[in-house]
């Protein structure tokens, strides 16, 4: 069965099926409609009450804040788990717990995954607070589901009931890991869900000590603090939208190109024209794609293809754009010499290099596109970028 | 707005399942899918007068919708789509098969145009053009879109070992 088929199986899979709770669907419909008509006339109303409450918040929020990271705070840092946690004034950390570190994969490296903070003069007794991170799914889900509140920067947290006389409760936030430099198979920008568990136990009976505890839990829980791979990498060197740069041209007669970063509604993109196809048949001359920052910062290549079918015989066309310091792009095609292409464009104000390689043989399969610096040393590389032979001669290829 | 609300409430009887479904398939995500259905059906019935005679008014609520995803999408940035991704899926696509159900896990690892090209394609069976003219790209983009997205697909379930909440292909904005 063929991929298309089957998508159409699966998307088809949805005709005529209910969908949970339709029913109270239209009362929800009738009041955000009623809400909408009511909106304009409220919006300075309520516009006034969100400043005066949070004025309020603000006030009421202050002495709270002071007192959680007083100078007598010490912090203490967590690397293997990526956080970093204010110790309360009064208490210190008892013990550090060592085990397996939270990742995507089982049988991760040892390290120290958490720490038990325990009241410095034996009061609330039997207090102790324990922080460590968990990277099971089910607590993430919990962590970010109904009934949980965001910190200030946006991760979600949740406190659930403890269990057994002396568990005071439990804080999960949500805390993920976002993928290390380097490693080409995952994506950085994107990150693994993780949550760091705050669990508080106390005498059973000390309600005034179990009330302590869970006021110092929230405290912990909202200083804590993303280090290491739990802090968002560096967003990729990019451009404004609005750039409009021509890179540069290249190719003959039907297979001419001028390779160009330019906006589409509003979005920075890289695209490739041909002048002649354009001319023929205006808006079917040119690729465009929006820029894809990140991709070249982890693959070192952000890869474009298109196959000549208005120029016999031409078939298939790499291009893309690469980091600054890439030479030359190696391609490599399956049962034929690896085509070797220079980059240009360095002395243009964008952040990258563009290559274009030569018009390559119909039915072409691509096998790794290798970005090399100009010691030959690689930068990075895209394996199969496009499964399969290009471009059949005589059969119009995506674009 | 005077709207015959007889009418109306026939039409989001007929259409509510069919806009979330849609909504489902283009975010993976339950609650999206119902809150872009909704907003498409208000956005719908206040234009009910112009929508309802010369045009079909469930392919007006169709384009709310997908446009309505993609102005979510520009405005929203990188970290909320990390966050739409990382939410749990409460909610499958019906079905029948282990097959089906690794395809559809493979669906929601495609980046959100990707994905949208796909559904418009094989979903709404669009031509490409419609899609492209819908989500106010070229054309050649969205045949790539669409070619590379079936690419992935196929090397996703060419590689069964691979768990699809792991990686990315995300796009630029």
């Amino acid at each position: 069965v063929k991929l298309e088929d089957e998508l159409r199986q699966l998307f088809g899979r949805t005709e005529g099926v209910p969908w949970p709770g339709e029913r109270e669907a239209f009362d929800r419909f009738l009041h955000r409609r009623a809400r909408r008509g009511r909106a304009v006339a409220t919006a300075a109303g309520l516009a006034l009450v969100a400043v005066l409450g949070a004025a309020v918040l603000v006030a009421r929020g202050q002495p709270e804040d002071r007192q959680t990271v007083g100078p007598a705070a010490t912090p203490v840092q967590v690397p293997d788990e990526g956080f970093q946690l204010t110790v309360p004034v009064g208490w210190q950390v008892d013990r550090k717990l060592t085990g397996t570190v939270s990742g995507p994969l089982p049988g991760g490296p040892t390290g120290v995954v958490g720490v038990v903070l325990a009241p410095a003069t034996a009061k609330p007794r039997e207090a102790a607070i324990t922080v460590r991170a968990d990277d099971s799914r089910e607590l993430w889900d919990a962590a970010s589901g109904k009934g949980s509140k965001r910190r200030a920067d946006g991760r979600r947290y949740l406190l659930r009931p403890g269990t057994g006389p002396r568990e005071v409760g439990q804080y999960l936030l949500g805390w993920p890991d976002f993928c290390p430099s380097g490693r080409g198979s995952c994506h950085r920008m994107s990150a693994s869900p993780r949550v760091l568990v705050v669990t508080g136990v106390a005498a059973p009976g000390d309600a005034a000590g179990r009330q302590q505890v869970l006021r110092r839990m929230l405290r912990i829980v909202g200083t804590m603090k993303p280090i290491t791979d739990s802090r968002r990498p560096p967003a990729a060197p990019t451009v404004p939208a609005n750039t409009r740069v021509l890179l540069g041209k290249g190719g003959t007669g039907r297979a001419a190109w001028e390779a160009r970063i330019e906006p589409v509604r509003r979005t920075a993109g890289f695209s490739i024209h041909f002048p002649w196809q354009e001319q023929r048949e205006p808006g079917k001359g040119w690729h465009w794609e929006s820029l894809e920052a990140e991709s070249i910062q982890r693959n070192g290549i952000s890869l474009f293809m298109d196959c000549l079918s208005w120029a016999p015989g031409s078939g298939l066309l790499l291009s893309g754009l690469a980091p600054e310091e890439v030479a030359t792009v190696r391609i490599e095609l399956a049962g034929r010499p690896p085509v070797v292409t220079p980059t240009f464009a360095r002395d243009k104000p964008v952040p990258w290099v563009a290559f274009v390689s030569p018009p390559l043989p119909a039915g072409s399969q691509v096998d790794r596109v290798v970005a090399l610096d100009a010691a030959g040393s690689v930068i990075g590389s895209l394996e199969q970028p496009y499964p399969g032979a290009l471009c059949r001669p005589g059969a119009i290829e995506p674009p | 707005v005077a709207v015959d609300e007889t009418e109306f409430s026939e039409f989001f009887a007929s259409q509510y399942a069919a806009l979330c479904w849609l909504g489902l398939l283009l975010t993976g995500d339950r609650a999206e899918a119902e809150e872009l259905a909704q907003e498409a059906l208000v956005r719908t019935w206040w234009r009910w007068k112009l929508v309802r005679r010369p045009d079909d008014p469930a392919s007006y609520a169709r384009k709310v919708l997908v446009n309505r995803r993609r102005s979510l999408l520009r405005r929203a940035g990188v970290e909320a789509r990390y966050l739409a991704r990382s939410r749990p899926e409460d909610l499958v696509v019906p079905a029948g098969d282990e097959r089906a159900l690794v395809l559809w896990q493979a669906v929601q690892t495609l980046s959100a145009r990707q994905r949208a090209v796909l559904v418009l394609r094989f979903h709404q069976d669009l031509p490409e053009a419609e899609v492209a003219r819908l989500l106010g790209l070229p054309l050649g983009t969205v045949k790539s879109l669409g070619h590379r997205a079936l690419a992935r697909l196929r090397e996703r379930l060419g590689e069964p070992g691979l768990d699809p909440a792991r990686s990315s292909t995300e796009e630029g904005p």
